[in-house]
């Protein structure tokens, strides 16, 4: 794990170009310094979660931002892969998505989502996304070190 | 008759009798009554004559006896056997006196007198005045006094073949009588015969007519206003009946027929209607799979379109903020300006696909509902998004107790929310009251969101509900897809909406849900 020193790593899954840039935007406002590693697609995190290296402990990320609405593979099949590996199933998880509606959430209840982060219209809201991000960093990083 | 009959000998046996035409019998009758009649008249008048000829046959010859005694007397006291003889020959004038004699006292004979060829002797004489019947004869004796002293007796033997004689001239009268009256029974009861034979010979004669055409119009002939006629009378009113019934029978079979007939006939056209409703039906199955289909993939459509329609105009409205903010020195006022019309395009969008999104999720969403909506909580939360326009327009809100229903909260929300928004949106110049009340009907529950806002006209009742009809314009924000979002709530579970409205007075907004949502 990346503490003290290193700096801590986000795999931000995510398709859309200017929401990735966006989520930058929020990060560096919020200053949270970090690697951020960002998958285009759902198929390409399954393929990284499924590579034999990554099962190292200093290649697990210490938060994954997962948008639900992907193309060809959805954000629920994401999340199955991640919870069902044994190194990747601890890994807090928050979600990225355009829709507030309940049912989507109750859809989710399952798999120990941190947060859920709705996608504002509004450029201030939607740049709080740093803060709650910088908020779980902190939080996954007092539980590794009471570890 | 059954008994009486074998009793007659001369009448036939009762079985041949009973199979005997009428007239015999008539005839039979009345030969039998008579020849009785006459045997038992004949019989007695016999008995009679032969008793009371007796009776007078004694007196006869008693007082003979005592003339010829009396005349005797003379004769025997003389001694004069030859007065006494003469005195007996006076006898001959009654041809049945066989012999005649006087005795002395002491029993000798003193004079007699025989009927020619006459060879009988006197009986001896009784010492008492005695007359004896034998069986052919009649023995008379009776004693001769003079002044007190007995001389002699007088003794005479009469012949009883008279007797037989009247009988048998008696009994030739009562066979004579029987012939001729018996002719003139065979007579009369030819006569009779007419009289009552007749009727009933012409009764059987249209009985067995009547049963062998079967034709009950023809009629018995009426001979009398006796009982027969009475009898004939009634058989023609029985067949008048019968006749009526058989007609009505008839009838009644031409009618069933006819019926039977058009009930096949009815039976061919719903066999034919059915045929076509069958073909109807699966004409009509196809084309609500196909609705079905288009709609459902009209719905996903709607979905996927202003779910995907969110994204860049999301980007829209947060690249010309950001825009405004990095250059927020450098810009121009009049450009700043428009972005921020920019963001209100933006906002309306929003608000528009947020609408259809929500409008199609309630069709896409057809499993069975399954959690528990607190109405109370459904509307407090519609309440507390809107609370902002409530606190504007100092709305005064009253709700009743709700139910507690099975169903989405995310349907019930937006239904309340819309309902209650367009009675804040839709005021008048008083200040604004909305109560929600409820109350049940037949099997449903029935809530009503009362206003005294501006009212709807009725041309309008329905329009109102129909997606994008917006009655007012720009005037009044809005989507024009909050009713119908309603509306589709309400039919999704079952239920119905409509208005009831005076403009300038206030709508209410009444829906109505099955009483079976209700979780007790």
């Amino acid at each position: 794990m990346n503490h003290g020193v290193c700096m801590p790593t986000i795999f931000l899954v995510e398709d859309n170009a200017t929401d990735v840039e966006l989520f930058r935007l929020a990060l560096r406002e919020a200053c949270v310094a970090c690697d951020l590693l960002v998958f285009e697609d759902g198929g390409e995190i399954i393929d990284h979660i499924l590579q034999p290296e990554s099962a190292l402990s200093s290649a697990l990320p210490d938060l994954i931002v997962l948008d639900l609405n992907l193309p060809k593979c959805s954000g629920l099949e994401v999340l199955q892969v991640v919870r069902a590996s044994p190194f990747f199933a601890k890994v807090p998880v928050a979600v990225l998505s355009s829709s507030s509606s309940p049912r989507e959430r109750a859809k989710l209840s399952a798999f120990n989502i941190r947060e859920f982060i709705v996608k504002s219209p509004d450029l201030e809201e939607y740049l709080t996304v740093g803060s709650i991000v910088n908020t779980l960093l902190t939080e996954a990083a007092s539980v590794e070190t009471r570890k | 008759m059954r008994n009486s009959i074998p009793s007659l000998p001369l009448l036939p046996r009762s079985r041949e009798l009973r199979g005997m035409p009428i007239r015999q019998k008539l005839v039979l009758i009345v030969m039998a009554t008579t020849t009785v009649a006459l045997i038992l008249a004949g019989i007695s008048i016999l008995l009679a004559d032969f008793i009371l000829f007796r009776g007078y046959l004694k007196n006869d010859l008693s007082a003979l006896s005592r003339i010829i005694a009396d005349n005797t007397t003379a004769s025997l006291s003389f001694d004069d056997p030859a007065a006494a003889t003469e005195t007996l020959a006076t006898l001959r004038a009654r041809t049945h006196v066989i012999t005649a004699c006087v005795f002395r006292n002491d029993g000798t004979v003193f004079a007699t007198y025989s009927h020619a060829h006459a060879t009988a002797d006197c009986p001896a004489p009784s010492s008492a005045e005695d007359i004896r019947f034998g069986a052919n004869l009649l023995t008379v004796s009776h004693p001769i006094f003079f002044k007190g002293k007995r001389l002699g007796t007088f003794v005479l033997v009469y012949d009883l073949g008279e007797i037989f004689e009247r009988l048998q001239l008696y009994g030739g009268t009562v066979v004579f009588v029987f012939v001729l009256s018996t002719l003139v029974a065979v007579l009369l009861s030819s006569r009779l015969r007419s009289l009552i034979a007749t009727p009933i010979v012409e009764l059987a004669r249209v009985t067995s007519r009547v049963s062998a055409l079967r034709d009950y119009s023809i009629r018995a002939q009426k001979f009398s206003g006796d009982e027969l006629g009475t009898l004939v009378d009634a058989f023609n009113e029985m067949l008048a009946g019968i006749q009526t019934r058989d007609d009505e029978l008839r009838k009644a079979l031409l009618a069933r027929e006819a019926a039977l007939e058009d009930a096949q006939h009815a039976r061919a056209s719903l066999e034919a209607t059915l045929e076509n409703v069958a073909r109807l039906n699966a004409e009509l199955r196809t084309s609500n799979e196909s609705l079905a289909r288009s709609n459902e993939d009209l719905e996903r459509f709607a979905f996927i379109a202003s779910h995907d329609l969110q994204e860049p105009l999301r980007m829209i409205s947060i690249y010309s903020q950001l825009l405004v903010r990095h250059f927020a020195g450098a810009i121009d006022p009049q450009a700043a300006a428009f972005v921020d019309n920019i963001q209100v395009g933006t906002r309306r969008m929003r608000e528009l696909l947020a609408d259809l999104l929500a409008y199609a999720e309630i069709g896409a969403r057809s499993e069975v509902a399954s959690e528990r909506v607190d109405l109370n909580l459904v509307v407090q939360r519609a309440l507390e998004n809107l609370a902002l326009a409530i606190a504007e327009n100092g709305v005064v809100i009253s709700v009743a107790q709700l139910p507690l229903i099975r169903g989405f909260e995310s349907h019930f929300t937006p239904l309340f929310q819309n309902l209650i928004s367009n009675a804040i949106k839709y005021r008048s110049a008083r200040s604004p009251k909305v109560d929600i009340t409820t109350g049940r009907t037949n099997g449903y529950i029935q809530i009503c969101v009362a206003d005294n806002g501006i009212g709807i006209a009725p041309e309008y009742y329905s329009k109102i509900f129909v997606a994008f009809k917006r009655l007012h314009g720009n005037r009044i924000p809005g989507t024009g897809i909050g009713l119908a979002i309603c509306q589709r709530v309400v039919e999704r579970y079952g239920g119905r909406i409509w208005v009831e409205s005076q403009v300038g007075r206030g709508s209410n907004f009444i829906f109505t849900l099955p009483v079976t949502l209700i979780v007790s």
